[in-house]
Parts: C-alpha cells; structure tokens; sequence
C-alpha cells in the first residue's frame, strides 16, 4: 500500500508541471485552492499517515503547512500581475515540495535532491522579472549558491562518511571530522537563509529583484533549510553525543550558533537603520530574521545537550516560520505596488490605500514583535527559552546575555519599521498602486491577526 | 451586607436604589444585634497570594455592629437630606454613583473580617471621598474654599475642588503607605491577614518585632493610615480643603462616617495590643506609641479648635472641628493604655457617635444656609434666626452638644475622654484638651451668634422638609442619646459599653463608669465660659477689633492654619519639584537623553553607513566575504581541536 506521503509528493509535483497548462489568467484564486487544499490534505496525512522514511513531526508539519500558507497567499498575486504567473506557480509548487523534502529528513540523499529543487526554483523565480537587475541579480545568486552546495557536499560528506561504523569506539575517534562537518553546514545553510557573514547576495537579490518575486523567495524558500540545519545539527549533536568524550565540541557548536546568530540579527538591524529603501530596508529585516530564527534553533539544540526541555524553543521557531513567511508576503507585495521605493517618495503613501497601508503596517509590526501579532509570540517563546538558566552558555552570572541581545536588537528594529511607517502616514504625494495585490497584504494581515490571537488558546 | 455600588439605571431610580440599598444596610446592621454568638465570621475563598489563600471573610462582632450602624443611620439620612439638598445638579447619577459606592466601601471597611478585605474598602473611601470632593470639578469661584488672593508664606491658601480632591487623596495614600507596610510587617511576623487570629497571635507578633526593635515602628506605620484618615497632624490638611466638595458629601464623608474610619481602626487594634502587651511585656514601645496617640490627639484638638476661632467660612469652622474632635477620640485612645482600657476606648467610641450625631446635623443645618444667603461665609449670614427657626433649633442643639453641655451627648463623652486623660497622668495632654474645650465653645458660639443673630439683610426661607427632617431628627438624637446616656445603674452608656467590650473580638474587663465631681465641674465651667464669652463678643458687636499688631500676627497665623499648609507646600511640594527639575534637566537629559537619542543613534548610523559601503553588488566581493567566512569558521574549529 503506498503511504500517503507519497500521494501528497505526488500531488504537488502534479501541481508544479501541470500548472503551466492551466488557464490561471481566467480562475485567479484556483491556484490558492489548490495550495490550500494540499495545505488541508497535508495536515491529514500528518494524522493518519505512517512516516515510513521522512520524519513526520510538529516541525515538519508547521514547516509544509507555513510554505502552503504562503504560497496560498502568494499564488494569485503573481497570476494576476504576471504574463508568466503560472510558471511562478509551478515554480512555488516545486519549492514547497523541497521545503518538504528538506523539513523531514536527515538522509543526505534525500536532503540533496530536496536542496537541488530548492535551489533551482530560488534561483529562476529571482530572475523571472526579466529585467536586467533581476537577471544579473539571479545570475549571481546562481553562482554563490554553487559555491555553498560545495561547502553542503563537504559536510555532508564529513558527518556521513563515518556513521557507517556499527562499533562505537571507532565511531568515537571521528569526532573531529563530525564537528567540522557540522560546523560547514552553517556556512552552506547559513548561504541558503541568510546568514551573516555568507548573506552578501541577500541584499543584491531581495533588495533590488522585482519585489513580487523577492515576497516569494523570502517568504517560501527560507523554510526548509531552517528545518534542516536544525535537524542536522541534532543529529550531530547526537554523534558526538554517543561516544562522551566530545562534550565539548558540542558546547563550542551551539557558541558557533550563538554568535552566528547575534551577528546575523546585529548586522541586519543596523544595516537597516541607514537604508532609505523600502525595499533594502525589509530586505535587510529579512536577514535580522534569520538571525532570530536561528537563536530559536540554537536555543533547541542547547537545550537537548543540557538536557532541559526544547519545548519553548520549537514552539518558537514553529511561530516564527509562520508569522515570518506571512509577514515577508504580504510586506513585500506591498513594497511591490510602490513606483519609488525611497522613503521620501512613499511619503503619504497610506492615503492612496489606506485598506492596504493599514494591512501593510500589520505586517511589520508583526515583524517588530508587537502584540497580539503572531510576530509577537514567536519572539516571546524564543527569548523565553533563551532565558533558561540550565542552558549555562546563555548566561553570564544571573544575566541571560542572548535574550537580552535579542530584546536589544528587537529595540534597534523598531527604528527602522517605524521609520516607514512614519513616512507613509506623513504628509506627501506617495502613491501605492495595489492592484492585484490587495489579496496577498490583506491575507498576510488577517493570518497574523486571526494567528496571533489563536496562539493563547492553543499554546 | 455592603451596600453594592448602585448600577445606576436612570436619573430617577438613582436616589431611590441608593437610598433602598442604604436602608437595607441599616436594617443589617441593627439586625446584627441579635447574633448572640459574636463575634460571628462569613467567609469565602478569594484569591491566592504569597502562596497562602485570602479569603473574603466578613466579621460582625460588637464594635463593628455598633460601628456600621452608625455608619448606616447617619449615611441614609443624610441620602434622604440629599434629595432635595442636590436637586438640579448636573453631577445627580455620578454623584449617586459614588454616594452609594462610598457607603458600601465604608460598611465593608467596618465589617471586615481580614486586613485585605479592609483595605478594600479603605481605598474604596479614599477614592470615593475624592470623587465626591472635586463633584463640581469646573472649578467655579463659589466652590472654592478660602480666601481667593490669599497667600501664606507665597502659597496659595485657597482650593478649588479639583485641588481639593486631589489633596485628599495624596494626603490619605501617603499615609495608607505606612498601613500597607504595616500590614506587610504583620504578615511577616504572623503570617496571617485575619483579625482572629491576629487576635490570638498578636503576643506573638509584639514579641517577634519587639525582639529585632521593630515594635515601634511597625505600630506607627500600621497605624499611619488611621491618622491619615482621620485628619490628625500632620495630615490634617486634607480635611481642610475637603469642604469643597457639597455639604451633604461633608456631612457624610468628612463628619460622620469616613474620618471616623481611622478611629474605628484603632478601636478595633489597640485592645489587642494593650491584652497581648499585658502578657509579654513589651512596656516601653507600647506606652511610647499610647503616648504618641495621646498627645498627637490632644494637639490635633488643641490646634484645629485654635484654627476655628479665627476662620469666616461656616463649613470650614466644622471642619477645623472634626478634625479636632477626632482628636479627642484619639486621646482616649492614647489614655487607654494608662487608664482603665475599656473605659477610655469606649469613651473613644462614645464620642464617635456623638460626634456624627451632632456634626452631621450641624453640616447639614450649614448646607441650608449656604444655599439660602448664597454665601459660604458666616458674615454674610444674619439674622437667620427670624425665618429659620428649625434650623435654629437643630444647630443649637447639635452646637451645645459639641461644646459640651450637660445632658447633651458631647458632654459625657468628652468629659470621660478628660477624665482618662487626666487619669493617664499626661497633665499636657489634658492642658490640651482642656483649652481645646474652651476653644470649642466659643467658635461654635461664635458662628452660631453672627449666622443666626441680628437682623435679616436678605429674604431667606426655612428649606423644604425632606432637608430639615433629617438634622432635626439628628440634633434631636443627640439630645436623646444625651439625656439617657448616664444613669448611675443603667442608661444607654452602660448597655454600648458592655456590647463593644465584651461582646467584640478581644473581651476587655469593665469597671462601673465613674465621674469625679470636681473635674466635670472644672470641664463644664470652662465650656459655659467659652460660650458665654462668644456670645457676650458676637451678640452684640459684629467684629472684635484687633489693636495691636501681636493679636493681628496671631490672628493671621490660626487664619493661615499655623502655616502648616504654606509650609509643607513649599518644603515638599517646591523641594520635590527642584529635584525632579535638577533630575530632569542633568540626569534625564543630559546623561540618558543624550545617551539614546544622540550617541547611540550615532554610533549606529556610522556602523550602518560603514556596512552600506561595504555592500557593493561586486561578484568579487559576495565569494571573498563568504569564503572569509567560512575560513574564520574552520580556523575556530581548528582551534577548538586543538585546545
């Protein structure tokens, strides 16, 4: 009998090569449908599916269902605006069943093939503007991403090679070669999501690619690999955990993750404090983002080292990979209806569409963390589990020092948010044409409100 | 058995619902006679705090009976006197609002079963009596309370009723700060918040704080709140300004009830402290805190009857005497420890009732003439006696009372309260209190023969029956309660006496009440020569001329409340405000303005354009700073292994 999982790998690769057959210009929403109805048909092989190879848990499921959600959010925008919409359907298909792939693995063949569409689909939605910064844009996001797949082969290949040993002691004297290998797979995946110091396309690609496509590739394409470093970085964690005698390169692994992620949301955050983009300014948030998410995985790591309860953390990052991809969607697609995106031309924007300036402003101050967004919950649980005192690298004497950067960045990032925020309810002459991509910023919002107000009762 | 706070349905049914659930009160409390197992408790979980459960407990024993109906006769009169007296006001549903809240807080207060519950209703008076203060907070000239212009020392030394208002609620909090940290105190030497069983652990609490030298302090902050209440130096400045708010709310709040509340309060704690004191010893903090509350009483007496003689307003000489017959309460408080306990404290108790009996009428008599010659001051009211002679009658009656004229209530009550005093050996305080009768006399001499004699200026006419029912059946009270107050085997004293001793939660041995002939007589001589001189100064001339320039200092010193006010103003209100501006201006912004809103934004923004110019789109540049990254990361690693 053929688990269902593969109904669903098979209905969504249906998606993804029949959708440029499908007269979507006519049926504008039927591509929402359809997302939403894999997004429902999902959460019921979650339930009543036996796993077989791939890892059916809490994680995988937020993982597919927030890149379902988002892509039922997304989908019509880029029929409605877009010659090529149904190719960027296709193409969003092909990335959710990478998200998938990439979310419930830790084979390394899996991993690569899921890594292989990500990528493929990253890179041609970049450049499917067809406009000359977007090409060279994706050109060089292509090449970049050779370069990381690389440093994933590498990895990989360092962590595998020596789980073939069944006799621990042999095991045990490749700790080495296993940490090396974990500690390259930031460097790959750091490329992947956005990491400070391997995030130099991020800014290129998200800040000056047509703006429609950039709520796509940042919203969708980010989920997976966060899944699978995390996924990773336990199993590794559990190699070197066997023998007993690497206790330490466990420790010095989650301060990689530390300071990745303190200089990942440090630099993002200032970074954008100068911009005068819209554009820049949330791609640059973008990478502030990432860095947040990656203390949420970080924190999970450490927490099953030190044997303490991850539960906050993951429930953190599960947050996160919603609000975040809602946020970036519907933010974007409204960066995407601005003729100019400097601040001084969007002055007064917010008169032209005050509907969709105000789902706009949903957006990002769900990105700054206010509440009752869902933005809001998923910062409180991770600088919650951050502030776990059993995790004694988070502290310096009674001060949890990773929360509190955390709170300080979120304090920096209310400067730029609400720098756009004054621009576009000031006085001036801003115009926000928002046609065709009201769905996608009201959805957006709605998501973040009707999420944020859930989340208390479920938790 | 609180009243609730009226839900207020419509201009009409306000009075009504208030007036209803105040009666029901009133039957309760009366009612509450009959428990012979006092002292009885009701109580129900409330909440959780600190670990341990608060309960909402209620306490009828006999004091609180004794106390709440008081409480409830007056209040429903004084609702009845405000029907009328309120007519046409644009306040009418807030005021009934807060009317019937102050009531309800007031009874929970009195009934009380836990110092929580208490609180409750303690701050539910303070913000009701600040609502009702400021109840005509457009601040017209005829509301306000003092001389406009007038300045003591450079303050102002009038008050408008948003002023007032707010006064009366930093004056009281300030000192319910010492009660909360008493309360604290308690907690922390008994773990328990329940008068019972403070009751029982209350030997044990004097010596756990006596032991760490605490004792004194915790009695003085537990009972900071009552003073405060209570309008005792050095809070007394509140009640003052209070009287902007409408007569029938000074009346109520700042005669009969509310102020009442911090003797009650002491009523009900200082016979705990003197039994448990008796057992373990303890003498010297607890005889220093008696004779702190006795001498504080009797200078509170003293100064407030001083301050009275001077003053032009009729509602501001009943308040200088409020607060200075709570003063007297507090003596006999303060004597309780060195005389016979039950005695005094019933003395205290004694005088309570009286007072709200007398004041209130008398309040309620001045909110009539008020508004008849539109004035507040008592020189433009004359002749009043020829067409209010109710009136006339009821305030005389209540006046006498309050100066102390035999067989008027006030008589035997401040006579037992000089009587303990002088028992308790405190000769100052008895001075004190002695001269305060002197001065008590001849004020409400003084007012009642410049309002009500002479001939008329102006038309005025007795007010409507719904207003001069409630005084007269109160002026007419304390006559009764007066005459049948004292008999040598009986009389209304004996069976009160006996109800709040021994039927309350600490049961205080009784002796038979005594008077010792002389001293009534010296007390009862000082009163009549207080009243005949104002009478012999007022009836006939209208003004005493004052000559010389020592008389005129002194006069304008009691007319500026010996400076107290000018004086608090300007050390605390200016002194506090020179700090906050040298806060401001050097801390505030000078080291943290300037720190966040100009350095950090400009370390940021050099670090950003620094990274901006870092970010060129160059191909070169994105492969050289991944792969430096990534040869930072395996030199860690390296290291790592190494190390």
């Amino acid at each position: 009998m053929i688990s269902q999982i593969y109904v669903f790998i098979g209905a969504t690769m249906a998606v993804s090569l029949l959708s440029p057959l499908f007269p979507y210009k006519r049926y504008p929403y039927v591509a929402s449908l359809l997302f939403g109805a894999l997004a429902a048909y999902f959460f019921f092989v979650y339930r009543y599916s036996s796993p077989g190879i791939f890892i059916m848990d809490n994680l995988t499921l937020a993982a597919v269902e927030a890149s379902l959600i988002a892509s039922a959010i997304l989908a019509p925008m880029y029929v409605l605006y877009s010659k090529r919409g149904s190719v960027v359907v296709s193409l969003i298909a092909a990335g959710v069943l990478a998200n998938f792939v990439l979310s419930s693995t830790i084979n390394p063949l899996i991993a690569l093939s899921g890594w292989g569409a990500l990528s493929v689909s990253s890179y041609a939605l970049a450049a499917i503007a067809k406009d000359r910064e977007s090409m060279g844009n994706s050109i060089k996001y292509a090449f970049m991403g050779g370069i990381s797949f690389q440093f994933l082969l590498l990895a990989l290949i360092l962590i595998y090679s020596f789980t073939g040993f069944t006799y621990l002691a042999e095991l045990g004297r490749y700790g080495e070669p296993i940490f090396l290998g974990a500690a390259l797979l930031f460097v790959a995946i750091g490329f992947k999501v956005g990491v400070v110091p391997f995030h130099m396309w991020l800014p290129e690609v998200y800040g000056k690619s047509d703006a429609r496509a950039v709520s796509a590739l940042s919203s969708i394409m980010k989920i997976g690999p966060l899944v699978l470093i995390y996924r990773l970085l336990l199993f590794t964690v559990s190699l070197l955990g066997i023998v007993g005698t690497y206790l330490r390169y466990m420790n010095f692994l989650v301060i990689i993750g530390v300071v990745l992620s303190i200089v990942t949301m440090t630099w993002g955050n200032v970074a954008a404090v100068v911009q005068d983009d819209v554009q820049k300014i949330l791609a640059y948030s973008s990478i502030s983002q990432v860095g947040y998410m990656l203390m949420a995985i970080t924190t999970a790591v450490a927490s099953v080292i030190y044997g303490v309860s991850g539960y906050l953390a993951i429930i953190g990052l599960i947050a996160f990979l919603f609000s975040y991809s809602a946020a970036k969607a519907g933010a974007f697609a409204y960066v995407g209806g601005l003729k100019d995106r400097s601040l001084e031309d969007i002055r007064g924007g917010s008169s032209s569409d005050q509907l969709g300036s105000g789902m706009f402003t949903v957006s990002l101050l769900s990105l700054l963390g206010l509440p009752p967004l869902l933005g809001f919950w998923a910062k409180l649980f991770v600088f919650m589990a951050a502030a776990n005192p059993a995790i004694v690298v988070f502290y310096i004497g009674p001060v949890p020092w990773f929360t509190i950067v955390g709170v300080v960045n979120s304090v920096i990032s209310a400067f730029y948010y609400l720098r756009i925020l004054q621009s576009i309810y000031g006085q001036g002459e801003g115009k926000a044409q928002l046609k065709g991509l009201r769905f996608t910023i009201m959805a957006s919002a709605v998501l973040l409100i009707v999420g944020g107000l859930l989340v208390p009762l479920i938790y | 058995m609180a009243a609730a706070a009226a839900g207020l349905l419509s201009k009409k049914a306000a009075p009504f619902l208030s007036m209803g659930s105040i009666f029901v009160s009133l039957a309760v409390s009366v009612a509450s006679f009959a428990i012979s197992s006092m002292p009885y408790t009701v109580s129900a979980p409330w909440f959780y705090l600190l670990g341990s459960g608060i309960r909402f407990s209620m306490l009828v024993d006999g004091l609180s009976a004794v106390m709440g109906s008081v409480v409830a006769f007056v209040s429903f009169l004084i609702s009845v006197y405000s029907y009328k007296y309120m007519e046409n006001d644009w306040g009418w549903t807030r005021y009934w609002f807060f009317f019937t809240f102050f009531v309800g807080s007031m009874l929970l207060l009195v009934f009380a079963g836990n110092l929580v519950v208490m609180l409750v209703g303690w701050e539910g008076t303070t913000l009701a009596s600040y609502a009702l203060i400021g109840h005509w907070y457009t601040d017209e000239e005829e509301r306000w309370v003092g001389d406009p212009g007038r300045k003591a020392l450079g303050v102002q030394m009038w008050s408008t009723p948003s002023q007032a208002g707010v006064r009366a609620m930093v004056f009281t909090s300030l000192a319910d700060v010492g009660f909360i940290v008493g309360i604290g105190m308690l907690y922390y030497a008994s773990h328990t918040l329940s008068l019972l069983s403070i009751e029982r652990n209350m030997g044990t609490i004097i010596q756990v704080l006596n032991s760490k030298g605490m004792l004194l302090p915790f009695l003085i902050a537990f009972t900071m709140g009552a003073f405060g209440k209570s309008a005792q130096f050095p809070f007394h400045e509140w009640l003052v300004t209070a009287m902007t708010g409408p007569t029938s709310i000074s009346a109520l709040i700042h005669a009969a009830t509310m102020v009442n509340a911090g003797v009650y309060f002491l009523l009900r704690f200082a016979p705990m402290i003197i039994v448990a004191s008796a057992a373990v010893g303890a003498y010297s903090a607890v005889s220093s805190f008696f004779t702190y509350v006795l001498i504080i009483g009797a200078l509170t007496a003293f100064m407030m009857a001083s301050m009275a003689i001077t003053s032009n307003e009729l509602k501001l000489i009943l308040a200088y005497s409020t607060s200075s017959q709570l003063g007297y309460m507090f003596m006999g408080i303060g004597a309780a420890y060195f005389a016979v306990p039950s005695i005094a404290l019933f003395a205290s108790m004694s005088h309570l009732i009286s007072q709200a009996l007398f004041k209130a009428a008398m309040f309620m008599a001045a909110g009539v003439l008020i508004h008849e010659y539109s004035s507040r001051y008592i020189k433009d009211m004359k002749g009043a006696w020829n067409e209010m002679k109710i009136t006339g009658i009821a305030f005389a009656l209540a006046a006498l009372s309050l100066a102390g004229i035999p067989p008027l209530s006030g008589f035997w009550d401040k006579d037992l309260i000089l009587e303990v005093t002088l028992e308790s050996g405190n000769i100052v305080a008895y001075v004190l209190g002695a001269l305060g009768a002197f001065l008590t006399a001849f004020y409400i001499f003084r007012a009642f023969s410049i309002v009500f004699s002479g001939k008329p200026e102006k038309e005025v006419k007795e007010g409507s029956p719904i207003e001069w029912v409630p005084y007269l059946l109160l002026s007419l009270a304390t006559l009764l309660f007066g005459v049948f107050w004292y008999y040598p085997n009986g009389g209304l004293s004996s069976y009160i006496y006996s109800v709040i001793s021994t039927r309350s939660i600490v049961v205080l041995p009784t002796e038979a009440i005594t008077f010792n002939p002389a001293d009534v007589a010296l007390s009862v001589g000082i009163s009549l020569v207080g009243l005949g001189l104002a009478l012999g100064i007022y009836l006939k001339r209208r003004e005493l001329a004052l000559k010389s320039g020592a008389l005129i200092a002194l006069r304008n010193f009691l007319y500026d409340r010996w400076l107290i006010n000018a004086i608090y103003y300007r050390v605390f209100v200016n002194g506090l405000q020179w700090i906050a501006g040298g806060l401001r201006s050097y801390i505030e912004f000078g080291a943290f303005d300037r720190f966040y809103h100009v350095y950090v934004p400009r370390a940021i923004t050099w670090v950003a354009d620094k990274l901006r110019g870092y970010q060129k789109g160059e191909i070169s540049r994105l492969l050289i700073t991944m792969l430096f990254g990534a040869l930072i990361m395996a030199l860690f690693v390296l290291i790592v292994m190494v190390m």
